[in-house]
């Protein structure tokens, strides 16, 4: 999982439900704390690795030769290169996070897509038919959604809180009660 | 009501009054209980979404309690506990048809082609077909259709479950309201 904001930290505790080994990347170290309670047994700090190269090669490294499947659920060039690189060969990379082409399409390792029969998916959401599995694994406690949210505020905090979203995350959710 | 709404991209967002919204048809309009802050509003208040006009109001992360109905929805009414995926479906474009609709031909999405859930109250367009339950009649007839590659997908829940889609509304959209202390 390249990214354990919000979107991360609730794909780390879905897979780790599901029974997967999750490696969690962040650069926050109260996200990968997260994202150790969410289930990853594996986190890595990026900021100690020397780029999306080496932040792959530590995925690599973790998961005896790439990931079955990888994540980007922040939306950055680095993150989606790592992701993909993070892959062993047939691996899935599913681009979560978003890539706006305002600021600049990406440059994708295609010769890896093709080397390695490579799968890329983009994730858009969730119909909402599909809502009933999921939430029935909330309910039963599998999934614990609330455990992610470390701050709530209301309306008068929003302009601040948003604004703040393109620096360093405390880690969590910021949940707003409007009323 | 009260929303944050910004007048230009990237310039800070205010708090301030703003006309309630009414019910398109076919929509809802949702009393905002809990919404989630997440970069993607960043991106939208960044000017990275034509989709966006200004001035606008963001947050497409959200749960409520139905407070008003348009004309043409059957599948809900005041009081009502829901959530909603950020993609309100047509339910009727071929993406829909085959189940898929978070990729609706024709979608729309609080938060970025109108005005989102960071506001007392929240419009939903399509709302039988996006508002988690939606119309249990309407989907199951929809989605056992063929898809277009003619194998049938994800037949309609409620209905094969045999259960009452508004009780089992009220029960998971409260747990999708993050179970969090009022």
């Amino acid at each position: 999982m390249h990214g354990c904001g919000g979107v991360g930290l609730s794909a780390v505790m879905i897979a780790a439900a599901c029974g997967a080994q999750v490696v969690a990347v962040d650069i926050a170290p109260g996200a990968l704390e997260l994202a150790r309670r969410c289930g990853a047994t594996v986190c890595l700090d990026a900021r100690a690795l020397a780029g999306p190269g080496a932040v792959a090669a530590a995925v690599r490294d973790a998961t005896d030769g790439g990931a079955h499947l990888s994540l980007d659920t922040l939306g950055s060039h680095a993150t989606c290169a790592a992701s993909i690189e993070s892959l062993r060969r047939r691996g899935r990379h599913v681009q979560v996070g978003l890539l706006p082409a305002a600021q600049g399409r990406p440059a994708l390792p295609m010769d890896l897509v093709i080397a390695y029969e490579l799968e890329l998916r983009g994730s858009h959401g969730m119909a909402a038919h599909a809502y009933p599995e999921l939430l029935r694994l909330v309910t039963a406690g599998v999934l614990r959604p609330a455990e992610l949210v470390t701050r709530t505020i209301d309306l008068a905090e929003v302009p601040d809180a948003l604004a703040a979203m393109d620096g360093p995350a405390p880690g969590g959710m910021c949940l707003i009660r409007p009323a | 009501m009260r929303a944050v709404i910004f007048d230009e991209f990237g310039v800070r967002p205010e708090v301030r009054d703003v006309p309630d919204p009414v019910p398109p048809p076919g929509g809802a309009v949702i009393r905002v209980e809990a919404t989630g802050l997440c970069r993607s509003d960043w991106h939208g208040w960044q000017g990275h979404d034509p989709d966006i006009r200004l001035p606008h109001v963001p947050g497409h992360e959200y749960a409520g309690v139905v407070t008003a109905v348009g004309a043409g929805v059957p599948g809900w009414r005041p009081g009502d506990r829901v959530t909603v995926p950020f993609v309100c479906a047509c339910g009727q474009c071929p993406a829909c048809l085959a189940g898929d609709q978070q990729v609706c031909e024709r979608q729309t999405q609080p938060g970025f082609t109108h005005w989102g859930s960071f506001a007392e109250y929240v419009a939903v367009r399509n709302a039988d077909t996006s508002t988690w339950s939606g119309s249990p009649t309407s989907w199951a007839t929809r989605l056992r259709r063929p898809s277009a590659a003619g194998s049938p997908r994800r037949s309609g829940r409620w209905s094969a479950r045999g259960e009452s889609p508004r009780a089992s509304g009220w029960r998971c959209t409260a747990a999708a309201a993050w179970d969090c202390p009022r």
